[in-house]
């Protein structure tokens, strides 16, 4: 072999894995009217980080008795709690009023009890867990969603953007890209900063020290800009469409509500990404969950708040905009909490709990039933898992994006029953 | 006023500086602009600050052992240390026989630079090159405290030349082996053997410049990039590249056991050599038999008179070890007394570099930080940072797995041994980018998409190997990794030469506490990996969150830069 197609050949081997395509910028040539045409249906995911307490969220009115017996100390009293039709068992904690709302049109719906079996305490490894959708004992190494978009875009990122898939598959709102999009070899997701530096990549600002490190910083950093492939998708799409809704609280309020604002954005603007993550912080209340002297105020009570309004705003923008067809949101945690309050007004780590949904083409209402409490729990006694939080998602993959069955073994998730989430 | 603070005071403010938040630009001169230092013996704070900037600047990256080791050292000595020649290294063996192939001049294990190039047909040259390549990277990932291999790299690109025109890997290694012996010895000697360096002068066409058919390449590229350079005072003629191609006539390439050269008086223009005012109107006796080649002693002697030769390369040496911008400022009070410093000593390196690393301005804040990584500072320095996740001792793995980091350095821009040409690398000497050059949006990208792929879990499967950077060996020697704000704190300061803003170092610690707020979920499952480091869920939880915490570091623009 002659020796320098043979180091080119080699070279060309070796270097496969990080060689990018040609289009290292967005792929735009599409017209903005095909772009929406072809923007297909997205999945909108919310983590509620720290384990949420269930039981404090979607409150099992019939067992209100017995839960009195193990956390009448941080429970909303039962006159409060908004039950979801009259004379309904179950309610909803009287911050998610908003959702009520949602409830009562039919675009929300609640899972009950979702959880897997042999659950785990630990913050880290759970939210590995169902970020990976693995089982307790398992260790996967990819996420569920990154397998998932693996799937519809096969080989990422090499050749992408292109003229099929001009947007990024996923988009990380908040800083952090989850876990949950890790692909095989890549992350399938983008991470769009926070809201300070979503702005900055749209209207494209920096500042610049003048010495010599300011000076190169600042270049690397303009140019990390526009290596951002999907920059100009991105933008493009975020300009086409302005947020319409009011309900939108004050920006830096209410971080979901800013992070599903800009979300609304880009669907609006007909971006064809088919997964938003977003997340609020907070919900480890292992003390003082609520105020001492009035249990429907505290810490839990205004996350819940803020997870209600930002949903209600997000809806609204979406309808506003002839959107909510395409979208369907969930929320998660990555565990619920203790039946037994402990020593400091609080709830340490347990079980499963409620996933809520929303979107327009939802059955709507509740699914599964109230978790039963015993009358004297004890600090070992947890909630009995109902779904299997794997089943939900492989209903979410097939009702919304038609996964085929084979599709999903090679997710890992087959071989779920169903759970009859679609209209 | 200025004048009423300390001298020492004033330093260790400014060169503190590089740690803090805000920037601090230092001393103001009366125009408003920073005070550029000059050549004088640095005496101001010898911190952590200052020793890490000499040691990113003198070796790839900087290790916790080595900041352990310099800290206890003075500058003086650090500087001995760092101007201490490495050893000659064993060279290259044939660690690439396979199945189908067999080198059948040179046995597995033994090296091949003194065998016969027996079999042009079959891929034994080629392998040999990624031998010879493979054989670099490891010398420089295990380099010991010494500048040796910063210089040798230095020197492939001051003093280029390309394997990939060489065609022969013999002559590819002889002209790598004759960079590293001068690494830090006297440049004129280095020039005058790079001459008749068969490498060279096949590269450069030495080999087939003759009396009848002269060839000027050499004596072109000997002025023109390696000597007296392009500069404004640099007015050497054509007629002078003409006259010095036939004082190096007759040199030849010459085959026994490896490569060598030799003089062929036939071959050799026995007229005399006139050169131009530029060179004092030298002539250089035309000489027959086998003194025809003392008149390449006379030519480089000639050469070196002119002081050109010695700012020319101070401003390359500049370039290499602070910054690429080269002002009036910098021209006067560093090039030009550097060049004196480097005559005086007659072009020996040791005193010049010791000048160049222990002064006023290499400690100057505005030194600091500002050089964008070459490839090779990026990975190499990342690889010796953190360690390589394979620790296999194979030769032929270990070849395996340096001709990999060698591509993954080539894919972000730099192929060691072979830049793009005789000019070496254009971040370099190509205004008005210059290390910019090694950035761009493609680069970037793969800059970003490399280190993220070699911080993964368990690093990148290859074929029998996996290459990765060891990120528990790397945590592991920092002071208190259950401590997740010092794992944060310690991890940056050693990575990053810039310090990363408020933001970032949340964003930091939202990754190793899942973006929960209580500190000691993180000390909890550092301690639950502790006490079953074989657990593989307990280590998973511990590693996933550390590769998301160092691909986050990696990918910002301040650790581009060193």
């Amino acid at each position: 072999m002659n020796r320098k197609a043979f180091i080119a050949k080699s070279a060309q081997m070796a270097a496969v894995p990080f060689l990018l395509g040609g289009a290292l910028q967005g792929c735009t040539s599409l017209s903005d009217a095909l772009r929406k045409e072809k923007q297909g249906k997205i999945l909108v995911l919310i983590q509620l980080d720290g384990g949420n307490d269930g039981l404090n969220t979607v409150i099992p009115l019939d067992q209100y008795s017995n839960l009195s017996n193990s956390r009448a100390d941080i429970m909303v009293p039962e006159k409060k709690v908004i039950a979801l039709q009259n004379g309904s068992a179950t309610g909803l904690h009287p911050s998610l009023a908003p959702l009520k709302r949602l409830y009562d049109t039919g675009k929300l719906s609640i899972i009950q009890g979702v959880g897997y079996p042999d659950p785990v305490f630990s913050h880290f490894r759970a939210i590995d867990i169902w970020h990976t959708a693995s089982g307790a004992k398992d260790v996967f190494s990819s996420g569920w969603l990154g397998r998932f978009l693996d799937k519809k875009y096969p080989g990422f990122p090499e050749s992408y953007p292109n003229q099929q898939s001009p947007d990024p598959p996923a988009i990380q709102l908040g800083n952090l890209v989850s876990q949950a999009l890790l692909g095989p070899s890549v992350s399938m997701g983008m991470a769009v900063d926070s809201t300070a530096d979503f702005y900055k990549l749209v209207l494209g600002k920096s500042s610049v020290l003048d010495t010599p490190r300011g000076r190169e910083l600042s270049f690397i950093s303009q140019t990390a800009t526009q290596t951002q492939k999907y920059l100009l998708s991105v933008k493009k799409s975020s300009e086409a469409q302005k947020n319409l809704s009011l309900r939108y609280p004050k920006q830096g309020k209410n971080p979901l509500a800013d992070q599903l604002k800009m979300a609304a954005q880009l669907i609006g603007g007909g971006l064809q990404t088919k997964v938003y993550m977003a997340n609020i912080k907070g919900f480890d209340t292992h003390h003082n969950q609520v105020e001492k002297n009035d249990t429907t105020i505290g810490v839990h009570s205004k996350l819940l708040s803020q997870l209600a309004e930002a949903i209600e705003a997000f809806v609204d923008d979406l309808t506003l905009m002839d959107k909510l067809d395409k979208v369907v949101g969930m929320t998660y945690s990555e565990f619920g909490r203790r039946i037994k309050s402990n020593a400091s007004s609080g709830t340490d780590h347990g079980s499963s709990g409620p996933v809520i949904m929303f979107g327009a083409g939802l059955k709507g209402g509740l699914i599964g039933s109230n978790p039963e409490i015993p009358s004297n729990a004890t600090v070992d006694d947890n909630l009995a898992m109902q779904y299997d939080y794997r089943a939900v998602y492989a209903s979410l993959l097939k009702g919304l994006f038609k996964m085929k069955e084979a599709d999903l073994e090679s997710i890992q998730l087959k071989g779920y029953p169903a759970i009859d989430i679609f209209q | 006023m200025q004048g009423s603070i300390s001298r020492l005071n004033f330093i260790s403010k400014v060169t503190g500086g590089i740690l803090d938040r805000k920037d601090n630009s230092g001393k103001v001169s009366a125009e408003g602009k920073p005070e550029v230092h000059g050549i004088k013996s640095y005496s101001g704070k010898w911190g952590e600050s200052q020793q890490f900037h000499l040691i990113r600047r003198c070796l790839f990256g900087a290790t916790h052992e080595d900041l352990a080791f310099f800290s206890a050292k003075t500058l003086e000595e650090s500087l001995d240390i760092l101007l201490t020649q490495s050893p000659a290294p064993e060279p290259p063996v044939n660690d690439y026989d396979n199945e189908q192939y067999k080198d059948p001049e040179v046995p597995f294990g033994k090296t091949w630079v003194h065998s016969p190039f027996g079999d042009p047909e079959g891929p034994q040259d080629a392998l040999r090159v990624f031998s010879l390549k493979s054989w670099w990277i490891g010398l420089m990932i295990h380099q010991d405290r010494s500048l040796t291999e910063k210089m040798t790299l230095f020197w492939s690109n001051f003093l280029a030349s390309q394997f990939c025109l060489m065609k022969d890997a013999r002559l590819d290694y002889s002209y790598v082996e004759l960079l590293r012996e001068y690494s830090l010895g006297n440049f004129k000697k280095l020039v005058r053997e790079m001459t008749t360096n068969p490498g060279m002068m096949e590269y450069l066409n030495t080999n087939v410049n003759t009396a009848t058919a002269p060839n000027e390449n050499y004596s072109r590229e000997l002025q023109e990039l390696f000597t007296v350079g392009k500069g404004p005072d640099s007015k050497y003629t054509e007629s002078d590249v003409k006259e010095a191609a036939r004082v190096l006539t007759g040199w030849k390439i010459k085959e026994y056991q490896g490569v060598g050269s030799e003089f062929k008086p036939e071959e050799h223009d026995t007229g005399d050599k006139h050169f131009s005012a530029f060179y004092d109107n030298a002539v250089i006796k035309g000489r027959n038999g086998q003194d025809g080649a003392t008149e390449t002693d006379e030519l480089i002697d000639m050469i070196f008179k002119r002081r050109e030769v010695a700012k020319y390369t101070c401003r390359n040496l500049y370039r290499w070890f602070v910054y690429y911008e080269i002002d009036e400022q910098v021209e006067l009070k560093v090039i030009g007394p550097l060049a004196d410093v480097f005559i005086a000593n007659n072009f020996e390196l040791k005193p010049v570099l010791r000048v160049l690393l222990g002064s006023e301005h290499f400690f100057s804040d505005l030194s600091m930080g500002c050089q964008i990584k070459s490839p090779a500072d990026l990975l190499i320095g990342a690889f010796r940072q953190f360690g390589e996740i394979d620790k296999q001792e194979n030769a032929v793995i270990k070849h395996k797995r340096w001709n990999y980091i060698y591509y993954q350095i080539l894919v972000i821009g730099m192929e060691i041994g072979d830049p793009p040409n005789v000019c070496g690398w254009s971040a370099y000497h190509q205004y008005p980018l210059y290390s910019r050059a090694w950035i761009n949006s493609t680069t970037l990208t793969k800059r970003n998409m490399t280190t993220d792929c070699l911080v993964s879990e368990k690093g990148l499967a290859q074929e029998g190997f996996v290459s990765g950077f060891d990120i528990l060996n790397f945590v592991k020697k920092l002071s208190e990794p259950a401590d997740c704000n010092k794992l944060i704190e310690e991890s940056c300061r050693y990575l990053s030469a810039l310090p990363l803003d408020e933001e970032h170092l949340n964003t930091l610690k939202s990754i190793l506490l899942s973006n929960q707020s209580a500190d000691y979920y993180w000390t909890a499952a550092w301690n639950e990996y502790l006490s079953d480091p074989e657990d593989e869920v307990k280590k998973n939880i511990i590693i996933s969150r550390l590769s998301f915490f160092y691909r986050y570091i990696m990918q910002r623009s301040e650790f581009q830069l060193t």
